[in-house]
């Protein structure tokens, strides 16, 4: 059943003359309401200066002062609201239950490693890495329903969703990214049109380590042998069996990147061709320290 | 005092004294190496030019084929795959696929490109929320009576629902996003 | 007797349907009487349904003979399927007006120029002191009031009026020309744009008989065209050929006929509908987040 309208309008069209060049308009009152000077008929000589004074003769004093007395906004003390920042991180919120969804719709491939390249090439999610937001925030919305077992890396995690993920036999890791990496991790293809080598991501800003090395969120700089100690202590607390990465069907899955990795089976330092389909490595031993360091 | 000198003597001997200008650089520029000249690069520093040139040493590199497939998986998918079949519905996310059994033949509601309902709710300016029903085909006021009959057995207070016979869409007023995506579903749309 | 074979098209692609054509040779005989007859046709027809992707529930396909242009005569070789997103979207005229205006405005470059008062030669000097000559006053006698004065809001230099039609605008723009084409049978759909000779009379002559009207596009899918044609619509301005990354809406509604070949259909279908069912449709880089 096709829609009425359209169909009837292309029915009408086969007997109308042809559809040219000379015979396109536009929709009525399509352009812009163009704005009328505002003047009235009087003033109108004045150029909206008014008449005489400072305001006409261009001699008004700065702005804010107040005729001698202490200006307002030297009166007033300063408050330290937005103190610093241009140095906080922002976390986007993805929730579990979009996470589900997109499993399940088959947006993201999950026999492998989920990580944020991954999340953002779906275009469900969009992380500005200008705007300072550093990453995904995966809430716990959404986690009395997800049943999928995945290994997922993002920036930050509560515990309810560690425990979610966990508790269906995923891995969950914690992972700082800089600007610069996310820039090469949000748009890819931009990234390997530059020509410029993958960077080395780097360690987390002092506000932020103790995050990422904390067992408890999963951080990627914590010692594995906590890491374990605390999944178990999770899965006492929750009440599930902790999960078990030790088999060998998974061994694709349970991938973890190297801290200063930031893709998967590309290391740092090698510039990508995407027209000749080859990588380029540094063979140089300075290069080569300094990216394996 | 040796420019007003010069000046003083331009003006005996007749010329005219020209400010720096182009020319007047490329006059000068005779007394320089000639390949120098044609190498001008921007900003002129030889020892860039230099490292810039042919003759510069480029660290060594190795070019591999093998690792390529690497890039491939980071780079986005080109259209939106179509989900795999699955045993249950809903899934574990709530999302249902159409059901051709269901749909009546009268009219039709296309899903979207990432196969989710068209149905949009809005908060306008002013507080007044709606939701918006689009890509519909066939019969839209068929629809509109069967939606009315379905907030009839359904919602304690009259709905309110406006149709757009040209636009496609159809407005009902209020914050019914989820008895109308029930209604669809119920539809197989 | 003789045969005029043409050659057959060696352009390497995958078989698709659409291109196994290409592989049957079809040749066009020259009679005494100067027509032309096709022989070693396969057996008719040479296909009735295409596989579309994604396809829309509650559209059936519209369709379009297949014809050939060997003969000055049309023979109708089989029928094509056309994918009604594509080719049976709702005629807006004013979608089709907001194309041909971007495409009009995005190359234009206005080089006009016109001298103000500070730049017309002269006028650096007050002609009469300010007062006592019962003249009214002047400062410079080229000011905009005066002969020969500069323009007060003079045209400034050359400036562009470059813009870019959003890219969902110019997907839907094309849609709606190719819909039209199709349902004022402007739209013809061919095998392949071989012809048995490269006089342009034969064209012109085809096009009569089969009425296609005053101009003709013949669009191919790549922009190596057969020997034939390519000499025989280069003397003549109203038929044109194009490949399919030249497609665009003026130039659809300037010709009266759009004549593609069944590859092309295939690859303006192909690269439509993946445009449409992508991702990254309606999406700009700095985008917003879903509320």
């Amino acid at each position: 059943m096709a829609s009425k309208v359209p169909e009837k309008a292309l029915n009408l069209i086969r007997n109308y003359p042809r559809v040219a060049l000379n015979g396109l308009k536009p929709i009525e009152n399509d352009y812009r309401y163009k704005s009328k000077p505002r003047r009235s008929r009087m003033k109108a000589t004045q150029s909206g200066r008014g008449n005489k004074g400072q305001g006409q003769r261009m001699t008004l004093p700065r702005i804010g002062f107040e005729g001698g007395n202490t200006p307002f906004y030297l009166r007033i003390p300063k408050e330290p609201y937005y103190r610093g920042h241009h140095l906080r991180r922002e976390y986007p919120p993805f929730s579990l239950l979009q996470l589900q969804r997109m499993i399940d719709l088959n947006r993201v491939n999950i026999d492998e490693p989920i990580d944020l390249n991954s999340i953002v090439n779906t275009n469900i999610i969009k992380i500005n890495p200008g705007d300072q937001e550093f990453g995904i925030n995966l809430t716990d919305e959404g986690a009395d329903i997800f049943q999928s077992k995945v290994c997922i890396e993002v920036q930050w995690a509560s515990e309810a969703t560690i425990a979610a993920i966990e508790r269906n036999g995923g891995m969950i890791t914690t992972r700082y990214y800089n600007t610069e990496c996310l820039e090469a991790i949000c748009d890819t293809l931009g990234f390997f049109a530059r020509g410029i080598p993958i960077p080395r991501c780097p360690l987390p800003p002092r506000d932020a380590f103790e995050y990422y090395t904390n067992p408890d969120s999963r951080g990627y700089l914590a010692d594995p042998e906590l890491v374990k100690k605390s999944r178990f202590k999770l899965a006492q607390k929750y009440g599930y069996e902790p999960p078990n990465y030790d088999t060998e069907n998974d061994s694709e899955l349970f991938k973890m990147k190297d801290p200063r990795q930031i893709f998967f089976g590309l290391n740092p330092g090698w510039i990508v061709s995407m027209k000749d389909k080859a990588i380029i490595k540094p063979k140089d031993p300075d290069y080569v320290e300094y990216y394996e360091s | 005092m040796a420019a007003t000198i010069a000046r003083n003597f331009a003006r005996i001997r007749g010329h005219v004294l020209r400010r720096n200008t182009p020319a007047m650089l490329f006059k000068h520029a005779r007394r320089y190496n000639h390949d120098e000249v044609n190498n001008y690069t921007v900003p002129y520093f030889p020892e860039e030019a230099k490292k810039r040139s042919s003759d510069a040493e480029y660290p060594d590199i190795e070019v591999s084929t093998e690792d390529f497939k690497f890039v491939e998986r980071l780079l986005p998918q080109k259209t939106v795959p179509i989900p795999d079949e699955q045993e249950l519905y809903p899934t574990p996310s709530g999302w249902v696929p159409t059901n051709e059994n269901l749909q009546p033949k009268e009219y039709g509601v296309r899903r979207t490109r990432n196969h989710m309902l068209p149905c949009y709710y809005k908060k306008h300016n002013n507080g007044r929320e709606t939701v918006k029903i689009q890509r519909i085909y066939g019969d839209i006021w068929k629809l509109k009576e069967d939606l009315s009959g379905y907030f009839a057995s359904n919602v304690e207070f009259p709905v309110d629902i406006q149709v757009h016979e040209v636009g496609r869409w159809i407005l009902v007023r209020g914050n019914y996003t989820e008895q109308v995506a029930q209604f669809l579903l119920s539809k197989g749309f | 007797m003789m045969v005029l074979t043409n050659t057959l098209c060696v352009l390497p692609k995958q078989l698709r349907l659409g291109n196994i054509l290409r592989f049957i040779s079809t040749c066009s005989k020259k009679l005494n009487d100067g027509s032309y007859m096709a022989t070693e046709r396969p057996p008719l027809p040479i296909m009735t349904s295409r596989k579309i992707e994604f396809p829309n529930p509650y559209i059936a396909p519209k369709q379009a003979w297949l014809e050939n242009l060997d003969t000055v005569n049309s023979e109708k070789l089989g029928i094509v399927d056309l994918h009604p997103d594509i080719f049976g979207v709702a005629p807006r005229i004013d979608m089709l007006h907001r194309n041909v205006k971007w495409q009009q405005l995005y190359k234009y470059i206005n080089y006009d120029w016109e001298p103000t008062r500070a730049e017309v030669r002269g006028g650096g000097r007050k002609m009469w002191p300010q007062k006592k000559t019962g003249r009214h006053r002047a400062g410079s006698n080229r000011a905009p009031q005066w002969r020969g004065g500069g323009k007060a809001m003079a045209e400034r230099g050359p400036y562009s009026k470059y813009y870019m039609l959003s890219e969902a605008d110019r997907i839907n723009g094309l849609c709606i020309a190719l819909s039209v084409k199709y349902a004022q049978n402007d739209l013809h759909i061919v095998d392949s744009l071989e012809i048995p000779t490269d006089e342009s009379e034969y064209l012109e002559e085809l096009i009569d008989t089969r009425y296609w009207g005053f101009s003709a596009l013949f669009v191919d899918d790549t922009d190596i065209m057969p020997e034939n044609i390519a000499l025989a619509a280069s003397d003549i301005g109203q038929f044109n050929l194009m490949p399919v990354y030249g497609l665009n809406v003026y130039s659809i509604l300037k010709h009266n006929t759009l004549v593609l070949t069944l590859a092309a259909v295939d690859k303006i279908e192909k690269k439509l509908l993946e445009r449409l069912h992508s991702p990254f449709l309606h999406s700009s880089k700095k985008g917003k987040r879903p509320s």
